[in-house]
């Protein structure tokens, strides 16, 4: 069921008073929204549980963390008993689908809130926006997609599509009224006593969805293949010769769900000796060793479940432009398994799964 | 290709890691060697329980270390000693061919073939064609790269 | 005789598949056990075979790991080139005597290098490879033969001379494993039971001139083109035809010859033909896509589990052709082609050309196997084949003996295995107090913890006399090996494996204080064991040996010296990198709880309970209806006058009084959890029970039609309903001409119950013979599409024709059609008229087969083992272990597997009981030692782990670590069986396997990686 929100004052304002009637009606005992710092400088999904502190702004085109992430680390040791609302983006609900099927997360008591998302400004952008223009409009008004990142240019979905219910901006005419979509019973559920108008038609909604995702969709051809030069040993070695081997992307990444990563277990560790028969071996070698092995072997761990938020880029300290390669290597190893991270929480991850039918000719002559 | 690399090429002698799994490849190699078929002796051979043990960390890291070719042997589909062990092995290394195909690092490398028990030849046919096929891939260039 | 003094040894006469499988479940129960075969090596037919129907296994690689076990395991003695002449004594006492023919070799100090046939000058036709190439009189009797040694062949064939004692293989022999003075012996082995499992012979078609076996060369056996298809075979795997080497593009199978013929006394059925035809159409067509294969055929015998799909995908998918018809003759043509010619099914007469023509063959008893039966005083059908005792398959009328295979009946390998094992538990039953009398403990030595030691490791290098010595320089090896980092010792010897090489290891062992030892030498797969014992003689832990594969992997395959020296030093290198990581790994042992739990008690469940109680063991039978006997309360008479009643009633009163069973009715499963060894089970009213292993026996129902009119008009009834009719009518009770149309294959084998149920076709005779008998002038119809009457079912469908039965075939693509007014009429096409017959039927009976018995579903998830897509239990593997799960100390038996017959319930309900006694026989049980390990620290609980494991060897566990509830996995060491794949699908590198640990692979990638430069100090 779709319905509208009448705007005041603006759309994260209009957003924020659905949250706090959500909040005041008792139906949740907390939400877990995106809220400005004091200082304004930045936004973090942040537990609200008193509806006077409720200051979101679900909007803020920044993506500190991957509220996904975040959510199971609420829950992982146990879900919660109490109900919690969660607003999230795409690429975060994404995540947190993928994450479930890791057990990782546990949504007992908890309503997924959707937010349709029209793209982030990486951290420093949106603490300083040129021109002391307010990037939530600048976003929001959708006229200029400069100084966005590259992973939201190249959004594999910006629409929330497994989520209990969507605050939709494509398709609104969002002076005068956003959109509220209810998917689920428990979506449904949360806003029963609410007054709301349904939209007369969900025409524009669809058309409006279809455009951007085709908007993105072809924008991440394109980047594919712009940057599909970046292939070979000697160019990925120049494309990660800044790297530190500091795991930024790691930690960062909302599917690295490993307690302690492979590279930074003792697995790999030995003598000197054997440290120097290398750089025998090989006349030199750099240290800190294993970079490449460190990208490789994360790509293999992960990359069927990445959900292209970019959070790797973002994190990464000598600003190794990560998305041009990840965005090739995620599309082409899903596609390979006809696997969509974050498409169906029923849906068995690829590497537990197996049909005897299926890549017949490998291993044959 | 320059005259420099074909004769580079003709000299070079791959450097091939195998791991063959106990129950069918290993005892195929090991029927080879009963029946005295010759191959070249280009293959170093790691005997693992089931090609389904095979990390695809190991296969990076044989390649990365400068492993000319990586050869993974396991049972027929359907036969495995486990199982489906080897099931299990073929989506990892479809997985792993397709992110080295992305970032252009040489996927023809890496080999998968199912050799059961009985194969000796098959075992003996596949590492000649292993090294002829890598000799005209040419050394691994990772060997040279030292900031690896 | 009191039932102590039995001897707690058995004598298994013939090391074919199901010889093999009695001694391995024997000798794992406790039982001494002695392997006797003709051949030179334990193998029998299925060593033979390339593949194996219906999944298309490679025979060799399944059977290999049982010859291994059987070779390997202490409690088993070998005995080849030996044959029984006498069994005297009785039933746990009796002296079989054993003729062994001398080998001429020292199977012990025979390395199995080949220099002897080297330079042997006489050459025979390898009986092995069916005739189709020569071997030389001294010789292996296959690659993979088990015991690994050569044998020498005195006695030659009628054409070729055997051994001419000319001394050169002697000389060869540089091990001096060849003693030509060597003499036949007599042994006398003292047993409390014998398995006779020497099988049938393959049948040869020389008799049947009409098919120019023996005058045309390119008709074949299909033994011959198993051997030809085979890579280890004549021709390496390359399909072509004996007369002239040529590629055959267009092959034809003939089914039956030499079964299902009155002409030759052989009228029955070899039951395994219609399957392993079909598998070599299907795998000649893998080998070659456009060979053109046809099969020439009478019915196609498809009652297995599986085995309708498996013909339907040949027919499908590779294009098989089927050709329903009468063979007249073979004849050949000048270039070597066959032209046979044939009946088909509509009456006319064909000719078709082919390049080679296959004679499917099955089995007879003759020749040697014939001679032992009437040496040993048995009594044998009209086929030559031995009676069994009453109502029990596997018992010979004489006490005490017993048999398994195709000896029984010609049949396939899953029910060789099945009676195998259910032979096994029948001699264990009869031997239950003498249980572990005869066999020894393995030795205990005191093992020395070098955990807190630096590595300190010795290489052994082997020249294996010249094997390795001529191709690899050894000596550069061990000095390269000695420049190695923790290599403290490094040596090489003649023959690493002797006896005296053996004791110098264990002395270089204490006196270097060595912990860690590598031996380069020969393949792990033959003397890992050898090696192992020594370094436990040593004080050290087995599990600190690594071999270097130097030999297989190198001397015996590379011409160039320099470069096979070159890798056997990076082999050295690589595997001293490992041995620097190894660990110790302690013996481990699971407790098991000595008791059963059989869920079912229907003929099958009840039969199990039974076999194990009567071994001894605490067994409690489940059964959810308020009495026992399952569809046997349902069956009201059996052929050959069996009383059922009678059977069920002796069952049911031994049950109540046996000490060691107790019976639960009106009683299911309401929880299990635990794992073999130590399962806790909670039934429906609360009762808890612990037990080591659980059988399922939960049996099957008749289907209910919903096609041609069933529940629309009384006249139209099931099998089992016409069987309850019949069995309360009398003579008179049918009338003159009073019609009888039954319709075979009812909602059968075709959408989604596409299998065969295997006893409908014997069900509807059963039916057919019964109305006869009440009035022979009744007019049966049976309308058929494939009479599935295998082995010795043959004669009673001979005996339904001979009494009048009408037997009308259809296809699946045309139907029979009934219409229903005030009579039922039945329609059939009659293909040699060419035109649709009507039938007037009083009663129209419609078998329908079996479906699993309500409930299977919830029991299999209980029990978390799978199902196959008809809904009947999926075993651990459809040949070789039909009566296990994968899940270990769970197994299944009767009609719950597939719809089958009630003797067929009865000894794999046996199969089942002897495989739990090999679980439950000791108190403890060894478990795996290169199992997988969880590091609970670095485990996230992502269960990816459990999802992959095939052997449901790992759980999620909850615990409360510091105050804060953890889950992660846990491996169960019981349920482990070691192949690492746990390992390979956990991302963060929380599991290893012991003995392939992560950063033991690791260092020998890397050992590669340096020393390939010419790096030596690492």
């Amino acid at each position: 069921m779709i319905y509208e929100l009448k705007i005041e004052d603006d759309v994260p304002k209009t957003v924020n008073s659905f949250l706090k009637q959500l909040l005041e009606s008792g139906k949740v005992d907390a939400v877990l929204a995106m809220q400005e710092t004091p200082s304004g400088k930045s936004a973090f999904p942040t537990m609200i549980s008193d509806p006077e502190k409720l200051n979101t702004n679900v909007f803020a085109p920044l993506l500190p963390v991957s509220t996904g992430a975040m959510v199971s680390r609420l829950t992982k040791i146990k879900g919660s008993d109490k109900p919690l609302a969660v607003v999230l983006r795409a690429c975060e609900i994404r995540a947190l689908t993928e994450l479930l099927k890791l057990k990782q997360a546990d949504l007992e008591n908890i309503v997924l809130i959707g937010v349709d998302c029209p793209g982030t400004f990486p951290m420093k952008t949106y603490s300083n926006y040129p021109g002391d223009d307010d990037p939530t409009e600048v976003v929001l008004k959708g006229e200029s997609e400069e100084n966005m990142r590259t992973a939201c240019l190249n959004c594999k979905d910006p629409v929330p599509e497994t989520a209990d219910m969507i605050i939709g901006i494509f398709g609104a005419d969002t002076d005068k009224a956003i959109l509220l979509d209810t998917r689920t019973e428990n979506g449904q559920e949360l806003v029963s006593d609410m007054k709301l108008s349904e939209v007369a038609t969900e025409e524009d909604r669809e058309k409006a969805v279809l455009e951007i995702r085709n908007k993105r969709d072809e924008a991440r051809k394109a980047f594919i293949d712009e940057h599909s030069d970046i292939a070979g040993v000697d160019k990925l070695l120049e494309f990660f010769d800044t790297c530190v081997n500091c795991h930024n992307c790691m930690k960062a990444c909302p599917i690295c769900y490993c307690r302690e990563c492979l590279f930074e277990s003792d697995v790999f560790d030995v003598e000197a000796s054997k440290y120097m028969a290398k750089a025998k071996s090989k006349g030199a070698y750099k240290t800190p060793t294993d970079s490449l092995l460190f990208h490789v072997t994360r790509f293999n761990h992960m990359i069927l479940s990445c959900v292209e938020c970019g959070l790797c880029e973002q994190a990464c300290p000598s600003d190794i432009p990560l998305m041009d390669i990840i965005t090739a290597i995620a599309e082409n190893a899903q596609a390979e398994f006809e696997y969509l991270p974050g498409r169906d929480p029923e849906e068995e991850m690829p590497m537990i799964v197996y049909r005897e039918d299926e890549f017949l000719d490998v291993g044959e002559k | 290709m320059s005259e420099e690399k074909e004769k580079k090429n003709e000299d070079f002698e791959p450097k091939i890691v195998g791991f063959l799994c106990n129950w069918c490849s290993y005892a195929g190699a090991d029927l080879a060697g009963t029946s005295r078929i010759q191959y070249p002796p280009n293959i170093r051979v790691i005997r693992v329980m089931c090609s389904g043990s095979v990390d695809s960390v190991y296969v990076n890291r044989a390649l990365l270390e400068g492993a000319d070719a990586v050869l993974i042997g396991g049972c027929h589909p359907g036969d495995c000693h486990y199982i489906n062990g080897n099931y299990k092995a073929r989506r990892k290394m479809v997985l792993l061919k397709n992110i080295l195909t992305t970032l252009g690092m040489e996927p023809d490398r890496i080999w998968l073939r199912w050799i059961s028990a009985s194969e000796g030849q098959k075992f003996a046919d596949t590492v000649k064609e292993i090294v002829n096929e890598t000799k005209k891939l040419g050394p691994n260039p990772m060997k040279e790269k030292w900031n690896i | 005789m009191s039932a102590n003094e039995t001897i707690g040894a058995v004598a298994v006469v013939g090391g074919g598949i199901a010889g093999v499988q009695s001694a391995l479940d024997l000798a794992d129960m406790g039982f001494k056990v002695y392997l006797i075969e003709k051949s030179p090596a334990i193998g029998g037919v299925m060593a033979m075979l390339d593949k194996t129907f219906p999944t298309n296994d490679c025979s060799m690689c399944i059977l290999s790991p049982k010859l291994v076990d059987c070779a390997r395991h202490p409690n088993i003695d070998i005995f080849t080139l030996a044959q029984v002449k006498d069994i005297k004594g009785e039933a746990g006492n009796f002296k079989v005597l054993v003729d062994q023919k001398a080998r001429y070799i020292d199977p012990d100090v025979c390395t199995a290098c080949g220099d002897c046939a080297e330079v042997c000058p006489i050459e025979i036709p390898d009986t092995f490879e069916q005739g189709l190439i020569m071997r030389k009189a001294i010789y292996k009797y296959y690659p993979q033969a088990i015991p690994n040694a050569y044998v020498i062949d005195k006695e030659g064939t009628s054409d070729h001379k055997g051994c001419i004692e000319c001394g050169l293989c002697e000389k060869a022999c540089t091990a001096g494993s060849i003693d030509h003075s060597q003499e036949d012996r007599e042994i006398a082995l003292d047993v409390g039971a014998v398995i006779l499992a020497t099988g049938s012979a393959p049948f040869d078609p020389k008799i049947k001139k009409e098919f120019g076996y023996g005058k045309f060369p390119n008709v074949i056996t299909s033994l011959e083109f198993e051997r030809i298809l085979s890579a280890s075979g004549p021709y390496e795997g390359k399909i072509l035809r004996p007369g002239d080497k040529k590629h055959p593009k267009k092959i034809a199978w003939v089914q039956c010859v030499g079964s299902r013929d009155r002409n030759i006394n052989q009228e029955f059925c070899s039951s395994m033909c219609c399957m392993y035809t079909t598998k070599e159409a299907v795998i000649a067509k893998e080998h070659e896509k456009d060979i053109d294969a046809t099969v020439f055929y009478i019915d196609v015998r498809t009652f297995g589990k599986d085995f309708d799909r498996y013909v339907e995908r040949a027919k499908r998918e590779h294009g098989i052709k089927y050709e329903r018809s009468r063979i007249s003759e073979i004849y050949q043509k000048e270039c070597g082609d066959l032209t046979i010619r044939y009946e088909d099914v509509e009456g006319e007469l064909h000719e078709d050309t082919f390049d080679m023509v296959v004679l499917s063959i099955g089995l007879c008893m003759t020749g040697d196997r014939s001679k032992m039966l009437s040496d040993l005083g048995l009594d044998v059908n009209e086929f030559g084949f031995p009676l069994s005792g009453t109502n029990d398959p596997v018992a010979l009328v004489k006490p005490g003996i017993f048999m398994a295979g195709s000896i029984v009946e010609p049949q396939a390998i899953p029910e060789s295995v099945m009676q195998a094992s259910a032979a096994a538990s029948q001699a264990a039953a009869l031997l239950r107090d003498s249980k572990d009398t005869l066999v020894e403990p393995a030795p205990e030595y005191p093992e020395r913890d070098v955990s807190e030691e630096e590595p300190r490791i010795g290489v052994f290098v082997c020249n294996c006399g010249i094997n390795i010595g001529n191709y690899v320089d050894v000596s550069k090896v061990v000095e390269y090996a000695d420049t190695l980092d923790n290599v403290e010792y490094a040596t090489d010897s003649l023959y690493t494996c002797s006896e005296d090489t053996q004791k110098s290891i264990v002395d270089i062992i204490k006196d270097e204080r060595l912990n860690r030892i590598i031996v380069a030498a020969c393949t792990p797969r033959t003397h890992e064991p050898l090696f192992k014992k020594s370094l436990s003689e040593a004080g050290l832990n087995p599990h600190l040996l690594e071999m270097a594969n130097i030999r297989e992997h190198c001397s015996w395959v590379h011409t160039d010296k320099d470069r096979a020296t070159e890798k056997a030093k990076e082999l050295i290198s690589m595997t001293v990198a490992k041995s620097r990581l190894l660990e110790q790994i302690p013996k481990t042992t699971i407790d098991i709880e000595q008791s059963a739990l059989v869920v079912g008690g229907g003929v099958a469940g009840m039969t199990t309970a039974l076999s194990l109680a009567d071994q001894g063991y605490k067994t409690v039978l489940v059964e959810k209806e308020d009495k026992l006997g399952g569809k046997l309360n349902k069956i009201k008479f059996a052929f050959e006058d069996v009383d059922l009643d009678k059977i069920l009633a002796e069952m049911e009163k031994r049950i109540s009084e046996h000490e060691d069973l107790e019976l639960r009715l009106d009683s299911t499963i309401k929880e299990i959890s635990g794992h073999v060894g130590n399962y806790n089970i909670k039934l429906s009213d609360d009762e808890e029970i612990i037990t080591g292993a659980i059988i399922v026996t939960t049996g099957s129902s008749e289907h209910t039609p919903t096609s041609y009119g069933y529940g629309k008009d009384p006249r139209i009834v099931t099998q089992l309903e016409l069987e309850e009719m019949l069995s309360e009518l009398n003579e008179g009770d049918i009338e003159e001409g009073e019609t009888f149309v039954m319709i075979q294959c009812v909602e059968s084998r075709e959408g989604d119950r596409n299998y065969c149920s295997r006893i409908c076709c014997m069900g509807a005779l059963k039916n057919a013979l019964k109305i006869k008998d009440i009035n022979p002038r009744a007019e049966v119809y049976i309308l058929y599409r494939d009479m599935m009457t295998y082995g010795f079912f043959e004669r009673y469908y001979k005996e339904a024709r001979e009494n009048g039965v009408i037997f009308m075939q259809y296809d699946v693509e045309k139907k029979p059609e009934i219409k229903i007014d005030e009579n039922i009429t039945a329609k059939v096409w009659e293909p040699m008229l060419q035109e649709e017959i009507e039938l007037n039927a009083d009663h129209l009976v419609l078998s329908t087969g079996m479906n699993p018995e309500e409930g299977t579903f919830e029991v299999a998830q209980q029990l978390k083992v799978p199902l196959n897509q008809d809904g009947f239990f999926l075993e651990a593997h459809v040949k070789l272990r039909p009566v296990d799960f994968s899940t270990a100390g769970v197994f299944l038996a009767g009609s719950c597997h597939s719809p089958k017959f009630i003797n067929e319930c009865i000894y794999q309900a046996q199969a089942a009981a002897a495989r739990a006694s090999t679980v439950l026989a000791h108190p403890k049980m060894e478990a795996e030692a290169n199992v997988a390990v969880v590091d609970d620290d670095r485990c996230s609980g992502c269960k990816t782990c459990i999802s992959v494991c095939p052997y449901n060897a790992i759980e999620s566990l909850t615990e409360t670590i510091d105050g804060v509830e953890v889950t992660h996995a846990e491996i169960t060491e019981g349920l482990c069986q070691g192949c690492g794949t746990c390992v390979a699908a956990c991302p963060s590198g929380a599991i290893d396997q012991k003995g392939f640990k992560d950063n033991q692979i690791l260092a020998m990638i890397k050992a590669l990686g340096t020393c390939s430069r010419g790096v030596i100090n690492e």
